[in-house]
């Protein structure tokens, strides 16, 4: 079995490192309970696939909802959960998430779902789901991520960690 | 008539499952055990596949979600999530089935193992799907298209053009893959853990592709029209996954398994 890391909430913003086999979310939550909008920032850099991208938020970043408070309104809307709290086994961390679309702006330039969004990013075990079929599982490690907007709550998108 | 495509695009090759032992998730109760290794994907669908020298320049229709079936419980060792997905999509048709660009709904677990229903998109470069707006209600019609960009060089975008019962507002959420020289259309309802899953929709409230004011319409190089000759699919859970075609570009699929 691959060993789990454990993301140091150091405070630390290391930008630029690749984390492509990062484990994150495969653990007990990071924050604790009656959390600050201060949530944990995520320390580097995280390749979710297909050009997503997951970087550590600006030190000066305040999000308008807590980690907490994005989740419960999420749930209202997503009514599988049943109940408001992040789940155990979810980590959250702070972060800028980019999603390209691809290359159909104007003149052929790029356009974005989202573009250095201020997210909150939840991550737990998951095993990822193959819509179109593969020959072979590609490499990953199994975890699942859902962003949701920091100052609304509103879901960006929910996929999973690919290595690449 | 030409050669099925459905068969071979739902068709996934036998993976090679990796010797890694990971806690199954939580699951309810009635879910079956997923088997392992996990079987070839299966569903029901249709294809339509342009003439020589025509293309598949895009698809569209309303898909109603219906927020029903079954998933099943991974195994400690599995490595792929369980789904069922409903959508339209374009294929890649050279060399036999080899890529794909969707949009539709996906039936698969929250972070605490219980069943979500999501809208999802695919393309090549993602590798998964991507979910997004997680938490549609059962019966919820969303339009979605998916056309190739005009230029040099073309790419098929992909859209949700949400509830509001046309196709005139519209969010991209893909548009980085170029458009093949021989592709098809697929309609399908598909799941993975071939026929131990049981797919979206049932006999009495199935899933629609498309309605009666806007029907499955493709696009080709006389425009868009839902008068196609489309060529349905053999899924091999044969007794459960179902299908019909009411006409007029109006499709359906449900597994004879759900009840109220």
């Amino acid at each position: 079995m691959v060993p789990l890391k454990r993301y140091a909430f150091s405070g630390t913003v290391v930008v630029g490192v690749l984390v492509t086999g990062a484990l994150a979310g495969c653990g007990t939550r990071q924050l604790a309970h009656g959390e600050s909008a201060s949530s944990p920032r995520n320390s580097a850099v995280v390749k979710i696939s297909g050009g997503t991208i997951f970087a550590p938020a600006p030190l000066g970043a305040r999000p308008t909802l807590t980690a907490q408070q994005a989740w419960a309104m999420y749930t209202k809307v997503n009514t599988s959960y049943r109940t408001a709290a992040i789940p155990d086994n979810v980590s959250v961390q702070l972060g800028l998430l980019t999603l390209p679309v691809g290359p159909i702006g104007a003149g052929g330039s790029e356009t974005y779902l989202a573009h250095n969004e201020l997210v909150y990013g939840y991550s737990w075990h998951s095993c990822p789901v193959f819509t179109a079929p593969v020959s072979t599982i590609p490499p990953n490690p199994c975890v699942e991520w859902n962003f949701l907007n920091a100052d609304t709550g509103r879901q960006v998108v929910q996929t999973w960690q690919m290595n690449r | 008539m030409r050669a099925l495509r459905v068969a071979v695009a739902l068709a996934a090759l036998m993976t090679s499952v990796l010797a890694v032992s990971w806690p199954a998730p939580a699951a309810m109760a009635s879910d079956p055990q997923c088997p392992s290794p996990p079987p070839p994907h299966d569903g029901v669908g249709w294809s339509w596949t342009p003439d020589s020298g025509n293309y598949a320049y895009g698809v569209r229709a309303p898909i109603k979600l219906r927020t029903d079936g079954l998933l099943c419980i991974l195994n400690g060792s599995d490595t792929e999530g369980a789904f069922s997905a409903v959508w339209i999509g374009i294929v890649k048709q050279s060399g036999g089935f080899t890529d794909i660009v969707q949009i539709g709904f996906i039936h698969d677990r929250n972070a605490q193992g219980v069943s979500e229903w999501c809208r999802f998109w695919f393309s090549p470069s993602q590798t998964t799907a991507q979910d997004y707006n997680c938490g549609d209600a059962d019966g919820t019609q969303v339009y979605f298209k998916i056309e190739t960009s005009s230029g040099l060089q073309p790419y098929y975008v992909i859209s949700d053009c949400g509830t509001g019962g046309d196709f005139t507002n519209c969010t991209t959420m893909s548009g980085n893959t170029p458009a093949w020289n021989a592709d098809a259309v697929q309609v399908a309802s598909e799941a993975d853990y071939d026929c131990v899953i049981r797919m979206m929709g049932q006999g009495s409230n199935r899933v629609w592709y498309g309605n009666s004011s806007w029907a499955v319409s493709i696009k080709d190089l006389n425009g868009y029209s839902k008068n196609r000759n489309w060529v349905a699919g053999s899924p091999r859970c044969s007794s459960d996954y179902t299908g019909d075609n009411a006409g007029g570009g109006l499709l359906r699929t449900w597994d004879s398994r759900n009840t109220s």
